[in-house]
């Protein structure tokens, strides 16, 4: 099992994952509005499920977006350095990417513990439950970038799924 | 602190550093100017409250409903129908360029999408009509920019949830700046195609052509108005809007068996992704946003202002400068995120009204996609027109002026965009 194995796999597990709140989030808004317009009682937990879930599915896609290379960034400079420099700038890249990713996963690990004691309002659970999609999304992000390492062959791409 | 932030931030981005962790970065930076033990709670806190939000809900569905109908061929339909009104005129591309620009407008709401699906498509056919590539790539970057003007709009949705103004005033009221940017579009086009002497090959579409045009893209040219009406007369929120123009682009794409299973995986992958990009820099910026709220910066602009703050339009107007520079530096979601909660109060606090301010500073935006160093648009221009990016700098300029004048006109005549709202209203 190497490495490119587990970083696909893990690449088609956070994505099937995102595509998939995604979706029940889709027909769960498009439920409330059913239950709302067509048989006047809408469900009062629907729309705090809706944006915890399109949160727990923005977090997950983050770290397909960086391995797909979607996020937005400029590379001026990448582009108009020799390959050594390039490769410096790559390097620096890759390394300040994983500390962030590393310490924000840290902080909002400590944060959503500290929320354990609060409830949401409809839906009643502990707001550490929703709270804990960021530090798995940087978790996330800090694994595949680790995986990928500073100097990617290609782009992971959906093809591959 | 403010210097430092900005210095991480820039240092960074041109090192191609992705915007989120830039922003994230520059934001542990005013933290630690601050005070740095506050980082440990506000950072996380602000980044989930930034997108915490029921209204940012309509995005993903907004762009999944685009999605659904680039994927189901209806989007090309807008295009035969703009080909068939106008595609026989003199310099009759360019004309068909910027009216489908308006029609993907109502649909996408996009801008570097649209770019990306008329410049494959026109720019080719235009070179061939006689136009030169840097013009017909420009135009198509250019005409683009109606895309988030005209609603839906994501710009608006993120402006109405920052300063809770009705999203359906501001949809509203893109409306006509919207068509005013396409009209002057069109203008400089009919004076480019004169000046150069370009013929049009296509013949006059008759008036069945036209109809049957007409009819095949109908369930596309709905779609703008089901979203607005639903909207501002009080059916359905932005979001469950959304919802519904997903059920209708899903029901009218297997009704034409035009949309298979895997175009509709391919159409949530491709959500999914573009969600992901613009929701982490929403959160993100919201940590910097409250950093800068924080530092007292609206106060300190609106002090600044003070002696103008009697005139709503020369407001308007230094906010409308200061929104340009930035945002050719900046990321246009990012610039939007930063920029509304500072300039928000100042502007309030000199009488301008809020549904006019989002319009201003939703075209100062849009206009940033189209200029140098950052303008996402021309990069996909370039891309897909196969020309040298800065030859395309060199020549985009001329479509800069013209959207300049078109958001001079908007800013100078509130009613163009506060007429539609009050009407409805």
């Amino acid at each position: 099992m190497n490495l490119t194995f587990i970083r696909t796999t893990l690449y088609r597990l956070f994505l099937l994952t995102s595509v998939s709140i995604l979706a029940l989030n889709v027909l769960l808004i498009l439920y409330s509005v059913f239950t709302r317009y067509i048989l006047n009682h809408s469900p009062i937990w629907s729309d705090e499920l809706s944006r915890y879930g399109i949160i727990a599915s923005v977090m997950l896609a983050m770290s397909c977006a960086y391995v797909e290379s979607k996020h937005m960034k400029v590379a001026f400079i990448e582009s108009a350095v020799n390959v050594s420099i390039k490769r410096l700038i790559r390097l620096y890249q890759w390394f300040i990417v994983l500390a962030v990713a590393l310490f924000f996963s840290y902080i909002s690990t400590q944060y959503a513990l500290s929320l354990s004691k609060f409830s949401s309002m409809s839906l009643g659970i502990s707001k550490t439950i929703p709270m804990l999609s960021v530090p798995i999304g940087f978790g996330a992000l800090f694994f595949m970038v680790l995986l990928q390492g500073p100097f990617p062959k290609s782009k992971q791409g959906a093809a591959s799924c | 602190m403010l210097i430092a932030i900005v210095i991480t931030f820039l240092v960074n981005i041109l090192l191609g550093i992705p915007l989120f962790i830039c922003l994230i970065l520059a934001s542990i930076v005013g933290f630690y100017f601050v005070d740095f033990s506050l980082a440990f709670r506000m950072i996380p806190q602000q980044f989930f409250s930034g997108i915490n939000s029921f209204a940012l809900m309509a995005i993903p569905l907004f762009i999944f409903a685009g999605n659904l109908m680039n994927s189901s061929g209806l989007t090309s339909q807008l295009i035969k129908l703009a080909n068939s009104l106008v595609g026989h005129l003199r310099g009759g591309l360019g004309y068909v360029n910027v009216v489908s620009s308006v029609f993907f407008a109502g649909v996408n709401g996009s801008a570097v999408a649209d770019t990306s699906a008329l410049g494959s498509l026109l720019v080719p056919a235009m070179k061939k009509e006689g136009y030169s590539t840097s013009y017909a790539a420009g135009l198509t970057a250019a005409s683009s920019l109606i895309g988030p003007i005209i609603p839906p709009s994501i710009f608006m949705i993120l402006y109405a949830s920052l300063t809770n103004t009705s999203v359906g005033d501001l949809f509203l009221a893109g409306v006509f700046p919207g068509l005013l940017l396409g009209g002057a579009f069109l203008i400089m086009n009919y004076i480019y195609a004169r000046k150069v002497g370009i013929q049009s090959q296509n013949e006059k579409a008759s008036l069945k052509g036209i109809l049957v045009a007409f009819w095949y893209s109908a369930p596309a040219l709905i779609a703008p108005f089901i979203i607005v009406s639903s909207i501002v007369f009080g059916f359905v929120t932005p979001t469950e809007s959304g919802a519904l123009i997903v059920a209708y682009a899903l029901i009218l794409g297997v009704l034409n068996r035009s949309l298979s299973f895997s175009k509709l995986c391919l159409a949530l992958i491709d959500t999914a992704i573009l969600t992901g990009t613009i929701f982490v820099i929403i959160a993100a910026s919201s940590i910097v946003s409250w950093l800068l709220a924080y530092a007292q910066l609206p106060t300190e602009l609106a002090a600044y202002l003070e002696p103008y703050s009697q005139n709503p339009m020369v407001v308007l107007l230094i906010l409308s400068l200061i929104t340009f520079f930035i945002g050719m530096l900046m990321e246009e979601v990012s610039a939007l995120m930063l920029l509304t909660p500072v300039f928000f109060p100042v502007a309030i606090a000199s009488g301008v009204d809020p549904v006019h301010l989002g319009v201003v500073i939703t075209i100062n935006i849009t206009i940033a996609l189209i200029t140098p160093p950052m303008g996402a648009c021309v990069f996909v221009a370039a891309a897909v027109s196969k020309i040298e990016i800065t030859e395309m700098f060199k020549s985009i300029w001329p479509f800069v002026l013209v959207a300049i004048v078109a958001q001079l006109f908007v800013i100078c005549f509130p009613s163009l965009t506060l007429y539609l709202p009050s009407v409805f209203n």
